[in-house]
């Protein structure tokens, strides 16, 4: 009784329709609130073919940083910043028109790549996860110096983001 | 057909997730219930004692009044999240759950000699990482359901509420690295059996069991640490606007997430499913060799005595989180940041490092580890004596100003 | 897809599918079996009998954006520091060093913030440009004598 083989395509396609009903949920809505809780559908869902993906650790920082860290600060931003009327968004035609055009550009760019990649299936797919373990000893050896340049960045990041958000302000 | 499925992993994975499914929503609706009597016997009153024999019957009332009772929608509310909110706080709260260890390894006698499964619903190799994930992810529900009220005091409770789960998410994930540094990883179940063979991470890492413990009772929004909903000020806080079914359904997440976190308490600093710590030193003591058998065994009763265990467990930790309610006062909201940006923060920080060095010259598992933590909490307890008042705001109280003063009035007050 | 992962998105499945069962189940039914009184009483938003006034969608405290920027950075620092500390215990003295100099930038940090107030919830006597004490208590506040018509 092999499960997975008919367990994984009906998983994929599920997450695979909340990614794409949120991301086409944020373009339609006009309020910036339900916008916000579409995107933590798109990311929740990208996580989610990620763990099928068996890059769990990705999938986690996915979720840590993305689902429950920037957007909290998004909402947050939304929340705190905006009086009533700025909650929904009333684009001019000429904003339409920008986003429109960027989208396009960025589709074209996407779907380009997407379509000159080469997808057969290795003959031995990874079977194994990539384990946390392999991504701690690849901090810790080749990537030691990004890494601590990192650190250098975040603490670029505190200072400035508190000094952006002081009281005076 | 039913041994075919108990002996495949993923049979007996599914039978414990639809079991733990049920279990978990019947205990949500005796917690409430166990909630009311623990407040009861505090206060010398009864508690719910008519429905039923000893009140027991009361949650299956509870429920159908929640049923029945009319429902109101704010006029102004955004009525898409209004709908949404309170169910992903269940959806959110429920799915942590999953990769809890409750019961260890197991063998049926109908499987080939020296095969086992694991006996909980998942396994995966980010086990930590993914409850910190999950769990913040909590946040949204509260945030959501107190802003789609259109209410000013459901915004404030959810503002409050959001600010707090951040704030005390920090040191929660600075409490577990010092466990993942002397565990070297994140499995659950790979955690539990650490433990067995060595001691409980209670005993080893106090001050991050402690700061786990505060941080537990923050992100689960229960008193001392209850702000977003705090009755005095807010009247219900986030869920002021909701009624009948919507309303029990934040009880339910709340009651859920209480026990996924007692859960996660339980694995990772009280042994999982070990009845009593250093059972396998009391092995050697005679008539005590039993306590090792259910921690290790893999026969199917010591499986279901290890899951027995595990729910003892989770219940001793949700009556300490009632016994704290009835007990301990709110916080003030500055007090609530203060507590975790200045104190647990910090000494998170200090003893990420102290057991990175520990670990260094080889002593992680012994009683160096417990006196050093105990070490840093003396210390982080001398300065914050020593540094004097913080800064509440009351230092410019009233009566300070001495023009103006307040003074209690000397002739009573009359009605 | 390994046993492993299949569990783990399996149980998530049926948490969620479980998780919606048990929240639309008692809506449905309830929605068949309530009552439904419609009075645009009920349907304000309450606040203690007085009627509304205005949205409380409203600007907030910047405090709880601050709040919100600190904890991204731990929350980073975090995801970048579980898998270094799963491989501590194998890695030596090199991840020790590594360690310390990552904390103690991240401390400086943290020291910035504890140092110039951006930590303290109460700012009024706290700010990055303190007024001293004694100039806030020198003039008598419109709040206590506000205050003293009431005692």
């Amino acid at each position: 009784m092999n499960v997975n083989t008919w367990l994984e395509p009906i998983v994929f396609f599920l997450f695979a329709g909340v990614v794409l009903f949120s991301a086409i949920g944020i373009v339609l809505t006009r309020n910036i609130v339900r916008a916000a809780l579409f995107l933590l559908g798109t990311l929740g869902g990208v996580a989610g073919l990620y763990f099928l993906l068996m890059a769990n650790l990705l999938a986690a920082i996915q979720l840590i940083v993305y689902a429950g860290g920037t957007l909290v600060l998004i909402v947050f931003g939304v929340m705190l910043t905006s009086k009533s009327p700025w909650v929904r968004f009333a684009p001019s035609r000429s904003e339409a028109a920008a986003a429109t055009t960027i989208g396009l550009v960025l589709f074209a760019a996407l779907a380009k790549i997407v379509t000159g990649i080469d997808w057969t299936v290795a003959a031995h797919p990874a079977d194994q996860p990539a384990t946390v373990r392999q991504v701690g000893n690849l901090l810790l050896q080749q990537y030691l110096v990004p890494f601590e340049v990192a650190s250098v960045l975040l603490l670029v990041v505190m200072i400035g983001a508190a000094y952006l958000a002081r009281p005076e302000n | 057909m039913i041994q075919e499925i108990l002996g495949s992993q993923l049979g007996l994975s599914i039978c414990i997730i639809c079991l733990g499914l049920a279990v978990i929503l019947t205990a949500d609706a005796y917690c409430i219930y166990f909630e009311r009597k623990v407040s009861a016997w505090m206060q010398d009153r009864y508690g719910p004692n008519r429905v039923g024999p000893l009140g027991l019957l009361q949650p299956l009332a509870d429920g159908i009044k929640f049923i029945l009772k009319e429902e109101f929608i704010p006029a102004r509310a955004d009525k898409i999240l209004f709908y949404i909110a309170p169910a992903l706080g269940v959806i959110i709260a429920l799915v942590g759950f999953v990769i809890l260890p409750i019961g260890g390894r197991v063998h049926w006698s109908w499987m080939p000699e020296g095969t086992t499964l694991l006996a909980q619903g998942a396994s995966v190799d980010i086990g930590v990482l993914y409850l910190l994930a999950v769990g913040s992810l909590t946040v949204y529900g509260v945030v959501l359901g107190g802003w789609a009220s259109n209410n000013k005091y459901a915004f404030y409770g959810a503002m409050r509420s959001a600010a707090q789960m951040l704030s005390y998410e920090v040191p929660l994930g600075l409490a577990l690295m010092t466990l993942i540094l002397t565990m070297g990883q994140l499995r659950l179940e790979g955690i539990v059996t650490g433990q067995i063979d060595s001691a409980w991470n209670a005993f080893l890492h106090p001050v991050a069991f402690l700061i786990m413990l505060i941080t537990a009772l923050a992100e689960t929004n229960r008193a001392p640490f209850d702000l977003a909903e705090a009755e005095q000020e807010l009247i219900g806080g986030y869920h002021t606007e909701y009624s009948s079914m919507k309303f029990a359904q934040f009880f339910l997440a709340e009651y859920t997430h209480m026990i996924t976190a007692s859960g996660l308490l339980t694995a990772l600093f009280l042994g999982g499913y070990e009845v009593l710590p250093f059972s396998r030193l009391l092995a050697g003591v005679n008539g005590l060799s039993w306590l090792y058998w259910i921690s290790t065994s893999v026969s199917p009763w010591a499986m279901v005595l290890r899951m027995a265990v595990f729910c003892g467990k989770i219940s001793f930790f949700i009556f300490v989180m009632m016994w704290l309610r009835w007990t301990l006062v709110r916080f003030r909201f500055d007090q609530l940041m203060r507590l975790s940006w200045k104190a647990l923060v910090p000494i998170g920080m200090a003893i990420v490092v102290v057991q990175g060095v520990l670990l260094y010259f080889g002593r992680p598992i012994s009683w160096i580890s417990t006196a050093a933590e105990i070490g840093i909490l003396v210390i982080a307890a001398m300065i914050s004596l020593l540094s004097g008042k913080p800064i509440t705001g009351r230092q410019l109280s009233l009566v300070e100003d001495d023009e103006h003063a307040i003074r209690p009035s000397k002739t009573p007050v009359t009605v | 897809m390994p046993n492993e992962s299949a569990n783990l998105v399996l149980g998530l499945f049926l948490f969620m599918v479980g998780g919606i069962a048990m929240v639309l189940a008692p809506l449905t039914i309830g929605k068949l079996v309530r009552a439904r009184l419609p009075h645009p009483e009920k349907d304000a938003p309450y606040e203690c009998g007085e009627p509304a006034i205005g949205p409380s969608w409203v600007q907030f405290d910047l405090r709880f954006y601050v709040v919100a920027l600190v904890f991204i950075i731990f929350d980073i620092e975090m995801a970048l520091f579980y898998p270094w500390a799963v491989v501590f215990r194998s890695a030596g003295i090199a991840a020790l060093w590594d360690m310390l100099i990552f904390f103690a930038l991240i401390v400086v940090g943290f020291l910035y913030l504890w140092r110039f107030g951006y930590l303290n919830w109460v700012r009024s006597t706290a700010s990055t440009s303190k007024p001293s004490e004694k100039e806030l208590l020198a003039k008598p506040s419109a709040l206590s004598a506000a205050a003293r018509q009431w005692a």
